[in-house]
């Protein structure tokens, strides 16, 4: 699945050998948020179906992303934690270090769900 | 969008960088006004961490107002004064009782919490479960993440929101 909201939010969602891939760039502002929950619903169904070890959830071209898009990947992170641990994958998340708002959010991120995410600096 | 820029004169005499934008904010120009204020931001601070972290703030705030915004219009104050090192992000938009009641009952949650990040992080697991709307999470955002302090002011249906916090501008070492 490939979804561009204009040059605002661009989401692609690409199943690979034993990972799910969630590609997020632009702005992850309000009016993503519908596709953010959509696109981690469909990673969430393949990663579920395949069964997938992994979804990789790349931020590395992510300029901002706003709370209410925030609140959904949380809301995914607590549903994956919520899982039968044979049935749960793991989170790996691409961050951009040169993006700064990316430090602060995605170690909130990380604290929110600790045994499950990991992060990667690109 | 009508853009009104100012000089006011701080406390020491000097004029103060600032200016005030009042427009209909759809999503679109959010984004746009944040990466307008980011420049503004490092232009007076020349840090990009502080910038970033007042861009969070003000977008959080812009989308606050433009979905509750009863009228459909929110203004947007930002000075930065650099006598007394300090940042004033406000926003103003119309709304209903309703949503009054749910931002003082969020503001009260805020202002009797005494750590922020504590604070976040239960914000950050209740919105989790929210099945609608983040429940304020982008007001503790702004508390935790841009290390602003928050105020609400309510004046009849006209809401107020200011984020305030301490800055390092160019003069300092």
């Amino acid at each position: 699945m490939s979804t561009d909201t204009g040059h605002k939010c661009f989401i692609e969602v690409a199943a690979q050998p034993a990972l799910v891939r969630v590609t997020l760039r632009g702005d992850a502002t309000m009016d993503a948020a519908e596709l953010v929950r959509g696109a981690l619903a469909d990673a969430h169904a393949r990663a579920t179906a395949a069964p997938a070890r992994e979804v990789v959830v790349d931020f590395s071209q992510l300029e901002f992303m706003s709370s209410i898009c925030l609140k959904t990947v949380l809301t995914w992170l607590g549903t994956v934690e919520s899982l039968d641990p044979g049935r749960r994958y793991g989170v790996r998340l691409i961050s951009n270090p040169s993006i700064p708002w990316q430090k602060r959010s995605i170690h909130a991120l990380a604290s929110f769900a600790p045994g499950l995410l990991t992060v990667d600096e690109t | 969008m009508s853009h009104v820029s100012s000089n006011a004169p701080s406390n020491a005499g000097a004029p103060v960088p600032s200016f005030e934008l009042r427009f209909r904010p759809s999503v679109d120009l959010i984004s746009i006004v944040r990466r307008f204020v980011a420049e503004f931001y490092l232009r007076v601070m020349d840090d990009d961490d502080a910038a970033s972290r007042l861009a969070l703030a003000t977008h959080e705030l812009l989308e606050n107002a433009a979905k509750y915004s009863t009228d459909g219009e929110a203004a947007l104050f930002v000075q930065v004064d650099t006598g007394t090192g300090t940042v004033d992000v406000r926003t103003t938009n119309r709304s209903t009782p309703a949503q009054l009641a749910r931002l003082r009952r969020c503001f009260d949650e805020i202002t009797s919490a005494s750590d922020a990040a504590a604070l976040y992080a239960e914000m950050l697991r209740r919105s989790a479960l929210l099945a609608t709307g983040s429940g304020g999470l982008g007001l503790a955002r702004i508390w935790a993440e841009s290390e602003m302090a928050i105020r609400l002011v309510v004046e009849g249906e006209r809401v107020e929101i200011h984020a305030q916090g301490s800055i390092a501008t160019r003069g300092d070492s």
